[in-house]
C-alpha cells in the first residue's frame, strides 16, 4: 500500500551475521552504495562489505593532541618566563623538564576530547529521529538481529520493489526542559550558608594563651610582653673578622657618611664577588619596583605602584655611593627602608651594583673608550611605557642550567 | 581440515640457508675488529680505554642475550602468537650466555682498573666510601662472587627451559608439564629482575660509587627487552618472506612486535625522564654531579641526541599503523633504536672516565675524548658482536624455526589459511 | 540456573576455564545483563546496602561540614607531619582507579578477550574512585571556596599564577584529565548499551531516559566503524595517561628532598602499586557481584584467575621496590637515608611497616598457588588484606618520612583523629553508594562486547 510520503529505503532483517555479510557483499557487487548495515555489536566484515573503510577520527585526534600540547606548553612558558617570572628554588624561568608533565596531560586531554566529539560529530549524533526506527522489529537491531538497509536515494533502487514504508515520524518529543531547583536543594544550600555564617562567628584561634608581640602581658610587672636582652647578650654578626670599627654606629660602614657628607667609596675592596652579590640581592629586593635595569619599570610599577626615579639620570649618576646606601638603610618617600632585609655589607654591594647598572647605560660615565658613532645610551629604556626585562640578565646563580 | 593434512614435523620448518651464509662474515668482521681494537690498545698503551669500551660492548650484547631470555620466559607466562613466532630466536640468543660470561671475564679481571673509584686498597676505599659499604658490598671479592652467581642463575634458567623445549620438539611433553614451565618462567622473571638490578649496580652504577638511583635496574631491564625486540624485528623481516616462515607468517605478528617496540620505547623514555626530573628538581649535591658530568663538556650533545633520536623520532614514526606493517620501514626504525641503545649505554658509562670538573680532570691526569677513544668505542661492540652473531646463527641453524609441537601452533596455521 | 559448584569447577591442569559460560546466545546474554537494570523487582539486599551507604555518606557530610566550620585543626596534622590522612587517602583512591583503566584500555590493546565482562564496572569503579580522590584536594585546606584560585591557572590574586615547577599543579591537570578521559571512555562505551535498554524497556519514561542517553544510536555499521576507531584511540591514550597520572602523584613526593621520598623509582613503583590495589578492588567488587546477581557465566573463574595473576605480577614489583629501597638506602651511606632505613625498622611506627610487609609482600605470595587463584572467597580475603596494605604503604611513606627527617630537634609524631577516620570511611560509603546506583541503573557488564565474544557472533565463510 503506497502513501504519498517519501520512502526512505528497503530494509532486510537477518538472524545471523553471516547472512548479513553475504547480503551486503551481494548488494555492493550489484552496485548499491547508499546503504547501511545495523548490528548489535561492531562487525568489521559488515562495514567492509558496505564499503565503509577508513575514517577521519585518527586525524581529528592527532590535531586535538597537537593543539593540547602546544596550548599546555605555551601556557606554562608564558606564565613562568614572560608574564610573571619568579625565581623559585633557583630553577630557571624556562624550566622545560618541569613543564613536560602538564604538556603531556593537555595533549592527552585534547586528543581524547577530539576523538570522542569528533566521532560523535562525524556520526551525526545525537540524532534522535531517523527513519529506520520505524521499521517494525527494529528494536532487535540492538539485541540479536541484523539489518541491511538500501536507501531509496540510491540510483539503483528504482529497479527494486519498494517494501518498507517509512515516514519521518517523530520518535519522541523532547520537551523543553527548564532546570528547576528542587525545594530540597534550596534548603541544603540555605543550611550550608547558615553553617558557614555561624562558623564565621566563633573564631577560637584568636584567643590563644600566648604572647602576642607588642601586646600587654599580665605576667610581667611592667605589663609588657617585649623584654630587653639580658646583660651580656652577644649581638649577632656573621663575620667575626670585622674589626671593632664596624660596631661603631657612626662609622662609615654603617652610615655611608663622612661627617655630614656622603662618601663615594666602598668601605671594603670592590671585587667581582661583591658585584655578583649586589646583583643577586638587587634582583630579589629592588627589582620589583626599580626594574631589572634600574629604569623604575618594575613589575609592581606596571601594576600601579608609584614610579621610582630612573637611575639613569644625571642627578643620580652624580650621586655618591654613600647616598644610595643611606636610602637603602632609611627609605625615602614611598620606598620603605630595607635595613631588616639587607645586612650593611649587602647594602654596599647593592649600591656598587647600582653603579654598574648606571655604567651599563652610560659607559662614558665609567671611562670606557667608545668610538664616537656608537650610541652610548639604550634608547629603549628611556620610555616609561616600554619595559625591557631580559630574562638572561636575571638567571639565578648556582643550580643546574639544563 | 583433517588431522593428517595438518600434520607438520619440525623438519618442515628447518632453517633456510641464508642463516648459514651470514655466519662467516659475522665472525670475520668480529675477529678483525677485535684484532684492531687490541692492536690499538697495545700500541697506545691504553688498556683502561680498552676495558671501558669493552664494558659498553659487554653491556649491550648482554642486554640482547638477557632480553631474549626474558622474552622467552614472558611468552611462556602470557601466551600469544607473537611469542611463539619469536621463541626459537630467543632460545638461540640466550644460548650465548657462556660467551657473555667469557666476555665478562676481562671486566672482572680488570676490576681494579675499570672500577678504580672503589676497587682500591681497603683503607683507601674505606676512607673514601665508608667501612660498611666497602666491607659488605663494594669489594673486588664480593664483586666476583656476585658476577659468577648471576651468570650461574641465568644459565640454570636457560638450561631448564631449553631442556623442556627440546623435549617438546621431540613430542615428549604433556600439558601439565607446560604449567610447570610457566611457573618456572614466572619465577625466572622475578629472579632476572633481582639479579639484573644488582648486576647493573655492580657493573654500571658503581663506576661512580658515591651516586645512586633506585630506578637504575628498571632502566636496564627495559633497555634490554627493547634491544631484544628490535633484534627480533630485524630477524623477522629478514626471514619471514622466505621459506619456511612464509608458510605461516602473518603481517599481524610484525605489527604486534612493532607495537611492543613502541611501548618499550615509551617506557624507556618515561623511566629516563623520571630519573632526570626527580634529580633535577632536588638539585642535591650528592645526586646532581652525575648529570652535570653528562650535560657538559660535549656530552650534552649525546644527551640531546638520546631525547630526539631514541625517543621522539621512533615515537612519531611508530604511531603510524602502516609503518608497523611494512617490513623495510620498520626494520630501519628498529636498527635506529638499536644504535641508540648503544649510545645510551655509552652515555651512561663513559663520562665517568673523561669529565668531572675541569680542575679535577686535569689534576687526575685524565685525557680528553679523542679519536683513539672514539675508534675503540666503535671497534669493541663490533668485535664482540661479530662473535656473538656467529654463535647465534650457528645455534639457530641447528633447530627448526617454529615450535611445531606447541598446541597452539595449529591455530597459527589455520589463521593463515583458514 | 546451574549450580555454583559446577560453574566454579576447576578444569584439568593445563586447560584454562572459558571466558563465557556455555549455552548463551545473543538474546539470552543480553537479557541476563540488561535484566538487572530493567527489572521491576529490585532485590532486597540492594536496598539494604544502599541504605547503609547513605548513612555512611551522612557521616561523610558531617565530617566535611565540621571541617569547613572549624578548620583543619580537627584533623591530626601538625608540625612536622603536615600531610596526613588527606593525601594518603587521595593517593589510595587514585591508585584504586588505575586498574579500571588498565582493564579497559591496556587489555583491549593486548586483545585479551577476558577483559570484556569486567571492563564496564571496572571503568565505573575508576570514575567513582577518582571522585573520592578528588574530594581531598577540594577539602584539605578546610577552605574550599579558595579552590579555584589555588588549583587552576587563574590569576585571581595579585596576578600570581600557579607555580608550574611544582607537582601539585601537575596533579591538578593529571587528575582532571584522568577523570575526563575515564568518564568519556565509560560514557562512550555505554552508548550502544543505552540504545539496547531504550529498545528493551517497557515503560515509556524509562525508554525516554535511556533514549536521550543513547543519543539516537542505531547500530549503523558506518557508525560502528568510527566508534571502534575512537574507542581504540581512547584506549591508546588512556594507557600512557594511567602511567602519567600516578607518576605525577608519585612526583608529589619524589621531587622533594625528604629522605624516603626523594628516590627515582617512585613513578614506576607507584604505578605498579596502583594497579596492584586496583585489581584488589576489582576482585572485592566482582566476587560479591557475581554471587549476588548470579553472573558466574560472565565473570568466570578465568577472570578471577587472571586478576590474581596480575595482582601477583604487580605485587612482585611492589615487593621488589621495598627491598630495593632498603638496599639503596644502605648502599648510599648517606646519613639521612640510613636514618630513614633505621626509622622504618626500629622507629615508633615500625609496627606499621611490618604490617605493611606482611600485607603486601608475604600474603600475595599465596597467589603463586593456583588453588588460591581459583577460589573466590580466598581471593576476596586476600584482596581485602592487600587493600589495607596499600593504604598502609602510603601512610608509611607519608608519615614515617615526615615525622623524622633532617633535624632531630624537629622530629615529632602523628596522631590521627576520629574526623580523619570518619572522612576516610565516609568516602568508602560514598563509593559504595555510587557503585550500587550504577549497578541498578546502568548495565554493569558491557553487553555489546559480550555479544561480540559469543560463537554465534562470528561470521562464517
Amino acid at each position: 500500500m503506497m502513501t504519498s510520503e517519501p520512502i526512505y529505503g528497503m530494509m532486510a532483517e537477518f538472524d545471523n551475521p553471516t547472512d548479513l555479510v553475504h547480503a551486503a557483499q551481494g548488494a555492493f557487487d550489484a552496485g548499491y552504495r547508499k546503504m547501511d548495515a545495523y548490528t548489535p555489536y561492531p562487525l568489521e566484515e559488515a562495514a567492509e562489505a558496505i564499503g565503509s573503510h577508513h575514517n577521519r577520527v585518527p586525524l581529528i585526534t592527532l590535531i586535538g593532541a597537537m593543539l593540547g600540547m602546544i596550548g599546555g606548553y605555551s601556557l606554562q612558558y608564558w606564565v613562568s618566563a614572560v608574564n610573571y617570572p619568579i625565581n623559585v628554588g633557583g630553577k630557571p624561568f624556562h624550566s622545560w623538564p618541569a613543564f613536560i608533565p602538564v604538556t603531556f596531560e593537555c595533549a592527552v586531554l585534547g586528543a581524547s576530547l577530539a576523538a570522542v566529539f569528533g566521532m560523535l560529530a562525524l556520526n551525526g549524533l545525537p540524532q534522535p529521529y531517523h527513519p529506520v526506527f520505524n521499521t517494525p522489529g527494529f528494536v532487535r537491531a540492538s539485541r540479536d538481529h541484523f539489518f541491511l538497509c538500501i536507501e531509496s536515494q540510491d540510483p539503483g533502487t528504482g529497479r527494486m520493489r519498494p517494501g518498507v514504508f517509512s515516514r519521518l515520524s517523530i520518535l519522541y518529543k523532547c520537551r523543553r526542559c527548564r532546570i528547576r531547583t528542587p525545594a530540597q536543594i534550596r534548603i541544603i544550600l540555605l543550611a550550608l550558608g547558615a553553617i558557614s555564617a555561624i562558623a564565621g562567628c566563633r573564631q577560637d584561634m584568636q584567643n590563644q594563651p600566648r604572647f602576642i608581640p607588642l601586646r600587654s602581658s599580665e605576667f610581667f610587672p611592667d605589663q609588657r610582653s617585649a623584654r630587653y636582652p639580658v646583660p651580656g647578650t652577644v649581638p649577632r654578626l656573621d663575620n667575626a673578622a670585622w674589626d671593632a670599627e664596624q660596631l661603631d654606629p657612626n662609622s662609615y660602614y654603617l652610615t655611608g657618611r663622612h661627617g655630614a657628607a656622603f662618601g663615594n667609596e666602598l668601605p671594603f675592596p670592590l671585587t667581582r664577588q661583591v658585584l655578583a652579590r649586589g646583583q643577586d640581592r638587587y634582583a630579589i629586593y629592588c627589582s620589583p619596583c626599580h626594574g631589572l635595569v634600574g629604569d623604575g619599570n618594575g613589575m609592581i610599577v606596571q601594576r600601579g605602584f608609584k614610579h621610582p626615579p630612573t637611575f639613569h639620570q644625571t642627578r643620580l649618576r652624580n650621586a655618591p655611593v654613600g647616598y644610595f646606601y643611606d636610602i637603602i638603610s632609611h627609605g625615602l618617600g614611598a620606598m620603605p627602608d630595607y635595613a631588616a632585609q639587607l645586612h650593611p655589607a649587602d647594602r654596599w654591594a647593592v649600591a656598587a651594583y647600582l653603579r654598574a647598572l648606571q655604567c651599563s647605560q652610560d659607559p662614558l660615565m665609567c671611562g670606557a673608550n667608545i668610538p664616537p658613532d656608537v650610541p652610548t645610551v639604550d634608547k629603549r629604556i628611556k620610555t616609561p611605557s616600554s619595559s625591557y626585562t631580559s630574562p638572561t640578565a636575571m638567571q639565578p646563580q648556582g643550580g643546574v642550567k639544563p | 581440515m583433517s588431522e593428517t593434512a595438518l600434520r607438520v614435523t619440525p623438519q618442515d620448518y628447518a632453517p633456510p640457508a641464508v642463516i648459514g651464509r651470514m655466519r662467516m662474515p659475522a665472525l670475520t668482521v668480529g675477529i678483525l675488529a677485535a684484532v684492531l681494537a687490541l692492536a690499538l690498545a697495545a700500541s697506545l698503551h691504553r688498556w683502561p680505554l680498552f676495558l671501558q669500551s669493552w664494558l659498553v660492548a659487554f653491556l649491550f650484547w648482554l642486554g640482547l642475550t638477557l632480553g631474549s631470555l626474558v622474552l622467552l620466559m614472558l611468552q611462556y607466562v602470557s601466551g600469544g602468537n607473537w611469542g611463539r613466532v619469536g621463541r626459537r630466536f630467543w632460545e638461540a640468543a640466550s644460548g650465548n650466555l657462556p660467551l657473555m660470561f667469557a666476555a665478562w671475564l676481562p671486566i672482572a679481571f680488570g676490576v681494579k682498573v675499570l672500577y678504580s673509584s672503589w676497587a682500591l686498597p681497603f683503607d683507601q676505599a674505606v676512607a673514601k666510601l665508608g667501612w660498611e659499604k666497602v666491607h659488605y658490598y663494594l669489594n673486588p671479592g664480593f664483586f666476583w662472587f656476585r658476577g659468577v652467581f648471576y651468570f650461574l642463575g641465568w644459565w640454570l634458567l636457560y638450561a631448564r627451559l631449553m631442556r623442556w623445549s627440546k623435549r617438546e620438539e621431540a613430542g615428549q611433553t604433556t600439558p601439565a608439564q607446560f604449567v610447570s614451565i610457566q611457573n618456572l618462567s614466572g619465577f625466572g622473571i622475578v629472579f632476572y629482575a633481582a639479579t639484573i638490578t644488582f648486576a647493573s649496580i655492580d657493573w654500571a652504577m658503581s663506576l661512580y660509587p658515591e651516586w645512586w638511583s633506585t630506578v637504575w635496574g628498571m632502566l636496564f631491564m627495559v633497555g634490554e627487552v627493547l634491544t631484544a625486540f628490535c633484534f627480533t624485528i630485524w630477524l623477522l623481516v629478514k626471514l619471514a618472506p622466505i621459506e619456511p616462515l612464509s608458510r605461516m607468517f602473518k603481517i599481524d605478528y610484525l605489527h604486534d612486535f612493532g607495537k611492543l617496540m613502541f611501548a618499550f620505547v615509551v617506557l624507556w623514555a618515561y623511566l629516563s625522564f623520571s630519573q632526570w626530573l626527580i634529580i633535577w628538581s632536588g638539585n642535591m649535591l650528592s645526586e646532581i654531579r652525575w648529570y652535570l658530568m653528562r650535560l657538559n663538556g660535549g656530552w650534552q650533545y649525546f644527551g640531546t641526541a638520546l631525547i630526539f633520536v631514541h625517543f621522539v623520532f621512533p615515537f612519531a614514526l611508530l604511531l603510524s599503523r602502516s609503518l608497523k606493517r611494512h617490513g623495510r620501514r620498520i626494520v630501519l626504525v628498529a636498527a635506529l633504536i638499536l644504535f641508540m641503545r648503544l649510545i645510551d649505554l655509552f652515555w651512561l658509562t663513559a663520562p665517568n672516565f673523561y669529565s668531572g670538573f675541569k680542575d679535577q680532570a686535569e689534576a687526575a691526569g685524565l685525557k680528553g675524548f679523542g679519536w683513539p677513544d672514539a675508534a675503540m668505542y666503535i671497534l669493541c661492540p663490533i668485535a664482540l658482536g661479530g662473535i656473538w652473531l656467529f654463535l647465534f646463527f650457528l645455534r639457530l641453524e641447528k633447530r627448526s624455526l617454529m615450535p611445531v609441537n606447541d598446541p597452539h601452533f595449529v591455530e597459527m596455521l589455520e589463521a593463515k589459511h583458514g | 540456573m546451574p549450580q555454583i559448584e559446577e560453574i566454579d569447577l576447576l578444569p584439568p591442569k593445563g586447560v584454562r576455564p572459558p571466558v563465557i559460560g556455555p549455552g548463551h546466545d545473543l538474546g539470552t546474554a543480553t537479557d541476563r545483563i540488561a535484566g538487572i537494570v530493567l527489572t521491576k523487582h529490585t532485590p532486597l539486599f540492594w536496598f539494604a546496602i544502599v541504605a547503609l551507604a547513605v548513612t555512611i555518606v551522612g557521616m561523610l557530610n558531617t565530617a566535611i561540614a565540621y571541617l569547613f566550620a572549624r578548620g583543619t585543626g580537627i584533623w591530626g596534622i601538625n608540625i612536622p607531619v603536615g600531610w596526613g590522612f588527606a593525601i594518603v587517602n587521595f593517593v589510595w583512591w587514585i591508585g584504586i582507579g588505575h586498574a579500571g583503566t588498565l582493564i579497559s584500555a591496556i587489555l583491549l590493546l593486548f586483545k585479551q578477550s577476558w577483559r570484556t565482562s569486567i571492563n564496564r564496572f571496572a571503568e565505573a569503579m575508576t570514575i567513582f574512585a577518582v571522585m573520592q580522590a578528588g574530594l581531598f584536594p577540594l577539602i584539605h585546606t578546610g577552605r574550599p571556596w579558595l579552590a579555584a584560585y589555588w588549583l587552576f591557572p587563574l590569576p585571581l590574586t595579585m596576578g600570581v599564577w600557579p607555580q608550574f615547577r611544582s607537582p601539585l599543579i601537575w596533579d591538578v591537570f593529571a587528575v582532571s584529565t584522568y577523570f575526563t578521559v575515564s568518564f568519556l571512555f565509560w560514557g562512550v562505551g555505554l552508548i550502544p548499551d543505552f540504545a539496547n535498554l531504550r529498545d528493551s524497556a517497557k515503560s515509556l519514561v524509562v525508554r525516554r531516559i535511556y533514549g536521550m542517553l543513547a543519543m539516537g544510536w542505531r547500530g549503523s555499521a558506518r557508525h560502528w566503524n568510527r566508534y571502534e576507531t575512537a574507542y581504540m584511540l581512547l584506549a591508546g591514550l588512556a594507557t600512557p595517561l594511567v602511567l602519567s597520572v600516578h607518576s605525577v602523584v608519585s612526583l608529589d613526593f619524589a621531587v622533594a628532598v625528604v629522605p624516603g621520598w626523594h628516590t627515582t623509582f617512585f613513578p614506576p613503583y607507584f604505578v605498579a602499586g596502583a594497579i596492584f590495589s586496583g585489581f584488589a578492588m576489582v576482585l572485592i567488587l566482582a566476587i560479591p557481584f557475581r554471587y549476588l546477581y548470579n553472573m558466574q557465566d560472565f565473570i568466570t573463574l578465568r577472570h578471577l584467575q587472571n586478576c590474581g595473576k596480575l595482582m601477583l605480577a604487580t605485587g612482585s614489583i611492589v615487593a621488589y621496590a621495598y627491598v630495593l629501597e632498603m638496599f639503596i638506602g644502605w648502599y648510599s651511606q648517606d646519613k639521612y637515608e640510613l636514618a630513614m632505613v633505621h626509622n622504618r625498622l626500629h622507629g615508633p611506627y615500625s609496627h606499621y611497616y611490618f604490617m605493611l610487609v606482611f600485607c603486601n609482600i608475604i600474603s600475595p605470595q599465596s597467589l603463586w598457588f593456583n588453588k588460591v587463584r581459583s577460589t573466590p572467597w580466598m581471593l576476596f580475603v586476600l584482596s581485602c588484606i592487600v587493600q589495607f596494605g596499600m593504604w598502609l604503604e602510603r601512610f608509611v611513606i607519608v608519615v614515617m618520612s615526615l615525622q623524622r627527617d633532617f633535624i632531630p630537634s624537629s622530629w615529632g609524631m602523628y596522631w590521627f583523629t576520629k574526623w580523619d577516620v570518619m572522612t576516610l570511611v565516609g568516602t568508602m560509603g560514598f563509593f559504595t553508594l555510587l557503585f550500587f546506583l550504577f549497578i541498578r541503573f546502568m548495565p554493569a557488564i558491557s553487553i555489546f562486547e559480550i555479544r561480540a565474544l559469543l560463537p554465534q557472533a562470528k561470521v562464517k565463510e
